[in-house]
């Protein structure tokens, strides 16, 4: 199978890692290359590092520098692999994104292995829609899906419908 | 996903004629039928080591699956299906897809044609396309920044009646719905079978673009290929100005993909179908987890038309706002609204016997000839209206269905362009280049929620869809009506 490649055509990369106490330094995202699409791969200890990515690249710049109001809520998802609980995950949030506004900006994980992932997510709601430059994401897929999961350390790779 | 593509594809396809390349039954253990190719000789060397073809012998190991897996010449990799592929199930022992529809359900086209020439609205362009900019939400388009319209909005009528709730709402008149596939409201659907997340997510967002490569044009009929047909479709001369809207079902219907992909997962254990792709995920036609998406999808095609019908009518009053003033009476009436992702229960021929199938078209649109029940009256002598878009710089076209499509491709063809450049490709070539002012420098207006979005969406990011249709039209599954270029362009 053919992945998606740079190529030295990584349009961003994120390194944030403000705000999370489960944060380490050792976390980040990059943007992969498809054609219609567009992919990341996201590391760090959580899948923290996956969803900021997504709303990095559905606002155009890091989640950290959205304005709005000051929201918190919880995500609890399941998902019988770590597959599953991936695309699980970040399809609730662009839910919540795409109904509320929902940026999250911290993440509180209380649970996160198969068969569940529970967190409180710290953020806020954007309540200008200008704000959202990098265009609407439709959904989370499985395509080129790829988790490796290591005792302090998950690497994802997912593909974006936009 | 089953295995590797071929560096040549060449050595893997039979040629059957210039446009027509055969994938044997017997290049993948699984392959229930053979894949058909429509494209040319660069089309097929463009694909040396790309997973679309590979694609399309994924989708023929699908249950139920008859005659060719097909793939159109604007073919490129998707999910499960790849974009540009067509596939008919028998009803009785076949499989439905959501991967064969796409997330994005019933993303179609709905073309306008005016009373207005280019010469009449060439001076008030940027009025004009301002105008449309403000009245046809763009981007997420659910109203944050602008009055938040809230999911209170009642989409039950949307979800069961397509266009004609739209029209019985106030958007448009009841002489619209005569021009749209299946008349706007597809049968069997059931939006008890539309989750209550679906609609909060797509109420709000009913009337709207979105972003991508959703667009609203304002175009020019450039030429005139086939004067009867134009004639029929109320395309009358060069200058013409006609409207193109691409848009689809919004965050409901890709919702309703999402959960179903899960639904759909499971049913696949119990029914123990097994599949070189989790994005192929499917289940019986007649299961009621089939029926359950059949339903869904439906309704979702149903809010998708609705949807395109409430921009009509926006598109219309925005014209009235900006030249009613100068007392021009404005006609707008729909040449045509034809769905590109879908799923539908049809009638075809296959090797001399008529079947129920459930033809999914993913990219693909369908093309049926003159004299098909299902094309509209008005339009029966010649064929129903293709409609197939091209990018914001260059042309769009307007073909009709041939004959030859129902025997070979289920009525099926191309979409549009296909995208040559990733997203993040085009940025970095287009990277300091002034596109709204080089597009006006060619004439062409554009406003865009995204300077970054509207560089992903550049002419250079897409094939010439000329390529495609010359394809299309080679192949006789449709022929060329007419050409339209673009004056303005809104987009997200």
């Amino acid at each position: 199978m053919r992945k998606p490649t740079c190529k030295g055509a990584c349009t961003r990369t994120g390194m944030n890692t403000r705000g999370s106490s489960l944060e380490a330094s050792d976390a980040g995202y990059v943007f992969l290359e498809h054609t219609a699409d567009v992919g990341l791969r996201a590391w760090g200890p959580t899948p923290a590092a996956a969803a900021r990515s997504m709303y990095a690249l559905t606002l155009g710049r890091d989640p950290a520098e959205a304005s709005g109001t000051k929201a918190t809520y919880t995500i609890s998802v399941s998902g019988a692999t770590w597959a599953d609980l991936l695309v699980n995950w970040l399809a609730e949030l662009l839910f919540q994104f795409s109904v509320e506004g929902l940026v999250g900006q911290t993440f509180d994980f209380s649970a996160c292995a198969p068969p569940h992932c529970s967190a409180t997510v710290t953020g806020i709601a954007i309540e200008d829609e200008e704000q959202v430059e990098g265009g609407e994401i439709k959904a989370v897929t499985y395509h080129h899906l790829e988790v490796d999961i290591q005792p302090d350390r998950k690497t994802v790779q997912v593909v974006f419908d936009i | 996903m089953g295995k590797n593509a071929p560096q040549n594809w060449r050595s893997v396809l039979r040629q059957r004629d210039a446009v027509r390349w055969e994938l044997p039954v017997d290049y993948m253990p699984g392959m229930r039928v053979p894949g058909m190719i429509f494209a040319d000789e660069s089309m097929i060397d463009s694909m040396a080591g790309d997973m679309a073809i590979q694609q399309v012998a994924n989708m023929a190991t699908l249950p139920g699956i008859v005659g060719h897996a097909l793939a159109m010449p604007d073919i490129h990799w998707g999910y499960g299906f790849p974009i540009g592929g067509v596939a008919a199930m028998r009803v009785e022992d076949g499989v439905v897809s959501p991967g064969g529809v796409g997330f994005d359900i019933n993303c179609g086209v709905r073309l306008l044609r005016t009373n207005l020439h280019e010469r009449e609205v060439k001076g008030r362009l940027p009025e004009i396309v301002n105008q449309l900019f403000r009245d046809v939400p763009t981007g997420l388009g659910r109203g944050r920044g602008r009055k938040r319209r809230g999911t209170s909005i009642n989409i039950e009528g949307a979800l069961a009646e397509g266009a004609a709730w739209a029209v019985d709402s106030g958007h448009g008149s009841r002489e619209d719905l005569a021009a749209i596939e299946a008349g706007g409201c597809l049968p069997g659907a059931d939006p008890t079978q539309v989750s209550q997340r679906a609609r909060q997510r797509g109420a709000p967002q009913l009337g709207s673009l979105g972003s991508g490569n959703h667009f609203l044009e304002v175009q020019a009929v450039e030429t005139i290929a086939d004067e009867s047909a134009a004639r029929a479709f109320g395309i009358t001369e060069p200058g013409q100005v006609m409207l193109s809207i691409h848009t689809g079902s919004r965050g409901l219907g890709h919702q309703v993909c999402q959960e179903y992909l899960g639904t759909m997962q499971r049913a696949m254990e119990q029914y123990r179908i097994t599949l070189p792709d989790k994005q192929l995920a499917c289940a019986p036609i007649k299961s009621p987890e089939g029926q359950a998406y059949l339903g869904a999808m439906a309704a979702a095609a149903n809010f998708a038309f609705a949807n395109r019908q409430a921009i009509t009518e926006r598109t219309r009053r925005a014209f009235q706002h900006v030249l009613g003033r100068s007392g021009t009476a404005t006609e707008i009436g729909v040449v045509y609204d034809v769905a590109h992702n879908i799923a539908k229960m049809e009638r075809h021929r296959v090797n001399g016997k008529e079947l129920e199938l459930c033809v999914h078209r993913k990219g693909a649109t369908r093309a049926l000839s003159a004299g098909h029940p299902e094309v509209p009256a008005k339009y029966r002598s010649v064929g129903q209206p293709v409609l197939i878009p091209g990018d914001m710089g260059r042309y769009s076209y307007i073909l009709v269905g041939e004959e030859r499509a129902q025997r070979e491709t289920f009525a099926s063809t191309c979409h549009g362009a296909g995208r040559v450049l990733s997203r993040g490709a085009a940025k970095k070539k287009l990277a300091g280049v002034d596109l709204v002012q080089a597009l006006a420098s060619k004439g062409i207006v554009v406003r865009a929620q995204s300077k970054a979005g509207l560089a992903e969406e550049a002419s250079d990011a897409y094939k010439d869809v000329r390529e495609v249709v010359n394809v299309v039209e080679q192949s006789g599954i449709a022929r060329v009506v007419a050409r339209v270029r673009p004056l303005g362009v809104i987009k997200g």
